[in-house]
């Protein structure tokens, strides 16, 4: 009896021990191991803000998809489970199954499945095995402008483009819900339930047209296929309020391979270099140096157009040649130096310095107006006016035309350009830099250098974002563009008039369009050799640049040509033809009545238009090198004159830095009659 | 012979003594019976009270089973119709995609872009004004209509 009395205390007081342990001593764990099986806290994700159009059409989306996880602590079987889960997911049991053992409380199994395979899961109905959802980011229109749009992470954040841009208005803030559920995943009743509402971000409104941007791609690709090129971008400005329309970007990869960066990329973009660098060799297209080769350009059989990683109409630098004379005969006019009716004898070559300069074709002394040098793109002509401007006012244009400077849109990985400053410029500078070599510049510049002229004179920075909707649903329109005004209405007019005749007359024909009058300029730029000293042989940087309706401008409009062996007069200006006139008969822009010149210019005849310049016949010609070679490496330039300041220029990779600084502009204008209209 | 008749003449019985009812108490002792009697009363509806109150308890907590049963059941509802809506708008975008269109209109329908578009000028234009429509150039931008209503619906569920 006194045995039993004695186990019966003993037992008594080992419970209440264990009692005492339980509720006193270890309390505050044993409630944390019981608060842990039954609340749950769930990630509520903040959905990222949509990117729509200037129509409203989305451009990307984020849809709430389901991600599969598991609590391994919770799983009873993860043999069965693992199998079941194999079969439905089409992945590995075995890897399932060690997730199922591993030791956490949170494994991923498959994240953002599409709705039916999530329904598949949920109807196992397995212990342990939850869904949540996860958004996951799509392009509703396909690769178009994705250069321009950026990439997202698995993690929702934005990795490139305007995504990575405005990643801090585009992504939501997560909320949470922590709530106490049984284990079969349903919520306790008048348990434990704290619920912070996920923030969404704000949409962003582009400025961009989703069927112009269409029309862009397809008529750029289909030009780069037909020119043989290696690239190109095409952007369409509205005149009046700096809005982008469309903004294309392509290169050429091989069949099947993952989207590269454009050669212009990869002289502005040092991430894109190597990209761009394995594309070369994928898709060989040109020779290596002038002397070493006459061979002709080996088409990019197998490649096709698709879009740049990074949206070279920002991130991209060229030499610009021809397109570029438009700021040095607006700086003439503006400051005084010539008016439209002085009159020039042109030789077809000019010596300038210890450098020998010629035009494109070899001609007679010329008797020619302003004009006549413009629409014949002469280089002599160009440069004997740039000889009167004087370096400093050359460089005060190119400045105040936006040169040398980030655009106000700030694009990731932007370009500024590379426009030496004068302190820097070699004799043969005045020579280069005023027939657009020597400088490197990005297609959105160029294009806004374009709209000033079509705007009266007013410089309107580009914009790309034309609202925000916050989260409630509110639109905040951005700031209207900035402007400031680079050359008077009157020089405006006049540089419309004479733009207007290199289309009528000149060297840009091929941008006609019916019942318009369009005003531009053709460009073919001879392109730096990536490693080595010299110009790429046989191919050239192609554009056009211009604005339609001449008489009241409404679209202005870029299209440049990387590495093809055309000029621009046909590899770009009828580009320039099929995208404005679409984009004329989408925006309902009817003709203007014909208003006569601009008092005191004189037009152009299509005799002299095409003494010099270009003819569209021999458009497609390659043109030999020429003989003369008397700079190089003797050149004041050859030690390279440094960038001017600007904070894009440590984005530029060394062998786009290099570019204003080689001898190459004047060696190029001077050996091979580089800078062709 | 009945019984009856064997009993003699019956006798008065003797007076019992009964205990009196009635006495007479003091004031003090009829305060303390209506105290005692009123704990009683008020213990017996403490009691009732506590009863009703446990089974109000009950029912309340099965209620809020129930409400929060429905509870679940109209927020996964709520998700699935949210989950829906983001699919069609997905599916709307892509189907009203320029570019499918472009493919469908030239590659199955056989359709060709215009060539050109032949405005006609009103006479009485003058000289250096648009007589088009009304509307030059590219529309402003803005969301699509209706956004700011549907975007503060199109948050995520708990």
């Amino acid at each position: 009896m006194a045995c039993l009395l004695m186990a019966m205390t003993l037992v008594f007081v080992a419970i209440g021990g264990r009692l005492v342990s339980i509720q006193g001593i270890s309390a505050d764990h044993y409630l944390a191991v019981g608060l842990s099986q039954r609340v749950r806290t769930v990630s509520l994700p903040g959905q990222r803000g949509t990117i729509f159009d200037r129509r409203g059409q989305e451009l990307a989306v984020s849809i709430p998809q389901t991600t599969i996880w598991a609590d391994p602590q919770l799983v009873t079987d993860p043999r069965q489970e693992a199998l079941s889960l194999a079969a439905v997911l089409g992945i590995d049991s075995t890897t399932v199954q060690t997730k199922l053992r591993s030791e956490g409380e949170f494994v991923y199994l498959a994240r953002r499945l599409d709705n039916a395979t999530a329904a598949k899961v949920t109807d196992l109905r397995l212990p342990g095995v939850f869904g949540m959802p996860e958004p996951k980011r799509f392009l509703p229109a396909g690769p178009l402008a994705t250069s321009l749009l950026g990439s997202v992470g698995a993690d929702n954040s934005g990795l490139s483009g305007l995504e990575q841009q405005y990643d801090q208005q585009l992504a939501g803030r997560p909320g949470k819900l922590i709530e106490e559920r049984d284990p079969k995943g349903s919520q306790i009743p008048g348990g434990l339930r704290q619920y912070l509402a996920p923030v969404n971000g704000q949409d962003l409104v582009l400025t961009i047209d989703e069927p112009l941007q269409v029309q862009a791609e397809q008529a750029l690709a289909a030009q780069i296929v037909a020119t043989k090129a290696r690239g190109g971008t095409a952007v369409t400005m509205d005149a009046h309020t700096g809005e982008l329309l469309a903004v294309a970007s392509l290169t050429t990869q091989p069949v099947g391979s993952a989207p590269a960066a454009t050669s212009q990329t990869a002289t502005s973009a040092a991430a894109a270099g190597a990209t761009a660098g394995a594309n070369r060799l994928a898709c060989p297209a040109t020779p290596t140096t002038e002397a070493a080769s006459t061979t002709t350009v080996a088409p990019p059989v197998g490649c096709q157009p698709v879009p740049t990683t990074a949206a070279a109409a920002f991130t991209g630098v060229f030499e610009p040649g021809s397109v570029s004379k438009l700021v040095t005969i607006s700086a003439a006019l503006q400051t005084g130096v010539v008016s439209p009716s002085d009159r020039f004898s042109v030789a077809d070559s000019l010596q300038v310095s210890d450098a020998l300069f010629r035009d494109a074709e070899s001609h007679k002394v010329e008797n020619w107006t302003v004009t006549d040098i413009l629409a014949n793109s002469s280089n002599v002509g160009t440069i004997t006016i740039a000889q009167r401007l004087g370096k400093q006012r050359l460089d005060a244009a190119l400045t105040a035309f936006g040169f040398g400077q980030q655009s106000a849109v700030h694009f990731p990985g932007e370009s500024a350009g590379l426009v030496p400053a004068p302190a820097h410029w070699s004799d043969t500078s005045i020579g280069t830099i005023a027939i657009g070599q020597g400088v490197a510049v990005t297609a959105v510049q160029m294009l806004a250098a374009y709209n000033t002229i079509a705007n009266g004179g007013v410089y309107v920075a580009p914009k790309l974002v034309a609202a925000t909707v916050d989260t409630d649903g509110r639109t905040h329109t951005t700031a209207p563009s900035a402007e400031h005004r680079v050359v008077s209405p009157e020089v405006a007019q006049q540089m419309t008039t004479m733009l207007g005749e290199v289309v009528r007359v000149g060297t840009g024909q091929t941008a006609k369009i019916d019942g318009y009058t369009v005003a531009g300029k053709t460009g073919t730029a001879r392109i730096p050799l990536p490693d080595a000293r010299g110009y790429m042989n046989n191919v050239y940087t192609s554009s056009f640049a211009g604005f339609v309706p001449a008489e009241h401008p409404e679209l202005t409009s870029i299209i440049v040509l990387d590495q093809t062996p055309q000029f621009g007069g046909v590899a770009a200006a009828p580009v320039f033809s099929t995208l404005a006139g679409y984009a004329l008969r989408e925006f309902r822009i009817a003709p203007v009545v014909a208003q006569p010149p601009a008092a005191g210019v004189p037009l152009a005849t299509p005799a002299t238009a095409q003494a010099a310049g270009e003819t569209l016949s021999r458009g497609a010609a390659i043109p030999k090198s020429g003989a003369t070679a008397k700079i190089g490496s003797t050149s004041p330039g050859t030690t390279g004159p440094p960038a001017r300041s600007s904070p894009s220029t440590t984005q530029v990779p060394a062998q786009a830095a290099t570019v204003p600084g080689r001898v190459g502009p004047a060696t190029t204008t001077t050996t091979s009659r580089p800078a062709r209209p | 012979m009945s019984a009856p008749d064997l009993v003699g003449p019956a006798r008065k019985p003797a007076p019992v003594q009964t205990p009196r009812h009635l006495r007479l108490i003091g004031v003090e002792e009829l305060a303390a019976i209506r105290r005692r009697r009123r704990v009683r009363l008020a213990g017996i509806a403490v009691a009732g009270f506590v009863i009703a109150l446990l089974f109000a308890a009950v029912g309340m907590h099965v209620v809020l089973a129930q409400n929060q049963f429905r509870l679940d059941q109209v927020d996964a509802q709520a998700a699935a119709q949210q989950a829906k809506f983001q699919q069609l708008r997905l599916q709307v975008a892509e189907l009203s995609s320029p570019q499918r269109i472009l493919g469908t209109a030239q590659g199955k329908l056989g359709m060709v872009p215009a060539t050109g578009v032949t405005f006609l000028n009103p006479s009485s234009a003058t000289p250096g004004t648009p007589p088009g429509p009304t509307q030059r150039g590219p529309a402003p931008a803005s969301a699509p209509p209706g956004w700011s209503t549907i975007k503060p619906q199109l948050a995520a569920n708990p």
